[in-house]
């Protein structure tokens, strides 16, 4: 706001915008130049990267912070890159892959845990395409939160529907797809669905089946709102088997991490004892190395608890969502009831087992 | 004349940054490391805290928010007291293009003895952030060499 009257013209001038008053004490270019000095810290060095973004994409980290995807953003372990509707992104991954993230996709990168050789790529619910082209030996494991694939110099595409199904596509190399105990081995042109929970469909060839991921997926969901029963029963089984990978894996990390704390108390006692020189034998050869193989002990086991997460959050969720609006004027209806049970007995399961094992960022 | 000393300075400015590397803006590597090890020595601890000093690219990044994985480190909160030695920073790492480095030593409560530390930073945005750490402690005994080889505690 700037005075009018007489006596405040003085004023005038100390209240006019700040950047005008910047201005008027440096040159134009000094402003760009001073800009440059600060944007010369921008550039970000990442070993994922995006290096293609049209639309709506975002990054949202584990931590729950969400910022715009741009040329050159840094995608990481634990990151999402989330498409809407328009939007798509093609990111260089850091094991030598290139992968093309399509339009309403949730796509995951995990990293590679500690004493894991493999890294991990997955969608949580849309698709993606992926080409690996390092040397061979090094490939990440691809696939969904149902469903993963072992890849070796390949060029795959993979979907995942918002019901859980996984559809793989191989364009280039070899895939062998694992699941419910059977693994199916898939060469170039060759496509396999696989549903929770069960085995891996008949392999087709990609030239008979084409696709389109919209019409596909919502083919799933209509199948689901068909029935919703033996859906929702797949996707229990698939969130049972974590549970009970979470449950197997427990008291083994447990008891490791166990083991070096117990190391670690006795250390105080053997300075005491026996003197410094002991104690630093104790924490060289014994301590240390227990912590190391429990923290990977403890690694492996979080991220079979985040994939439990993952399949709470982006599919069971959503499928429920799903059938209470197809039913919402018949909640009455057998059909709802029942899945609801179903529902609500592999929660219960999920949140006494696996939710005291996350951490509020985690949520 | 105003206008000319102001230029001045500005272009004295901007070659000092070119030629010294010198981080103006932001978190440099040095101080991300200090950083990181005032935050390992809180008290009460938040394992958060901790987990932002790092890269999402670091392996582990997506436990470092809980205790059960500092707890099974070097920066378990039992043995805080950590200090850290004169931090000498250095070029890129080859295996992380526009990467710095760091070396120092770092002791705790229960391992007076200095131990060899190696950091490699990354760039986020304007601040360094940590990629790698590995700290150096002896050699194991045979029985758990299959664990840890060279008896390294890391985060790559």
């Amino acid at each position: 706001m700037i005075a009018t009257n007489g006596p405040r013209t003085d004023l005038r001038r100390s209240r006019a915008p700040r950047s005008v008053r910047l201005e008027r004490r440096l040159p134009r270019w000094g402003i760009v130049l001073a800009l440059a000095i600060a944007g010369a810290g921008v550039a970000a060095a990442a070993d994922a990267t995006v290096t293609f973004v049209d639309g709506g994409v975002n990054i949202r980290t584990e931590a729950g912070a969400v910022r715009r995807a741009d040329f050159g953003s840094g995608v990481n372990g634990g990151d999402r890159v989330i498409t809407d509707r328009r939007g798509e992104a093609e990111l260089d991954l850091a094991a030598g892959g290139t992968v093309r993230v399509a339009p309403d996709t949730v796509f995951i990168v995990s990293g590679t845990p500690t004493g894991e050789s493999q890294s991990r790529v997955a969608a949580a619910v849309g698709s993606f395409n992926f080409r690996f082209r390092a040397v061979a030996g090094n490939e990440p494991r691809v696939g969904s939160t149902t469903s993963v694939a072992g890849v070796r110099g390949t060029e795959l595409v993979v979907y995942v529907a918002s019901d859980g199904t996984t559809r793989y596509e191989v364009i280039e190399g070899r895939v062998e797809i694992d699941s419910d105990g059977q693994t199916v081995a898939l060469g170039p042109n060759d496509g396999v669905e696989v549903r929770p929970g069960r085995r891996p469909g008949q392999v087709f060839s990609l030239l008979e089946r084409p696709i389109d991921y919209a019409v596909w997926n919502s083919g799933l969901i209509d199948e689901f709102l068909s029935s919703p029963i033996d859906s929702i029963q797949g996707l229990a089984a698939e969130m049972h088997a974590l549970i009970d990978e979470v449950e197997r894996r427990a008291p083994q990390s447990d008891a490791v991490s166990e083991k070096a704390r117990q190391a670690r108390e006795q250390l105080d006692a053997i300075r005491e004892k026996e003197g410094d020189a002991a104690a630093e034998k104790h924490f060289t050869d014994v301590l240390t190395p227990l912590r190391i193989a429990a923290r990977a002990e403890f690694v492996s086991f979080r991220f079979v608890v985040l994939s439990a997460l993952s399949l709470d959050q982006y599919i069971l969720s959503r499928l429920a969502a799903e059938i209470e609006a197809a039913y919402f004027f018949d909640p009455d209806a057998s059909v709802l009831s029942e899945f609801r049970a179903v529902l609500d007995g592999v929660r219960a399961r999920y949140e006494r087992i696996v939710v005291p094992r996350l951490v509020p960022s985690d949520v | 004349m105003k206008r000319t000393t102001i230029t001045l300075i500005l272009v004295t400015l901007a070659v000092a940054v070119v030629l010294s590397g010198c981080d103006l803006f932001g978190t440099s590597p040095k101080q991300r490391l200090e950083q990181f090890v005032d935050d390992a020595n809180a008290s009460p601890r938040v394992e958060k805290n901790l987990q932002d000093h790092f890269s999402p690219e670091a392996n582990d990044y997506s436990s470092m928010n809980t205790s059960g994985y500092w707890e099974n480190s070097f920066f378990d909160f039992a043995d805080r007291q950590f200090r850290l030695g004169s931090i000498s920073v250095g070029d890129a790492d080859s295996r992380h293009p526009g990467s710095r480095t760091a070396t120092s030593s770092i002791t705790s409560k229960v391992s007076p003895t200095a131990r060899p530390l190696r950091a490699v930073f990354v760039r986020d945005g304007m601040d360094w952030v940590i990629r790698e750490l590995v700290i150096t402690i002896g050699e194991s005994t045979e029985e758990f060499k299959n664990i840890a080889p060279n008896g390294v505690w890391s985060i790559r």
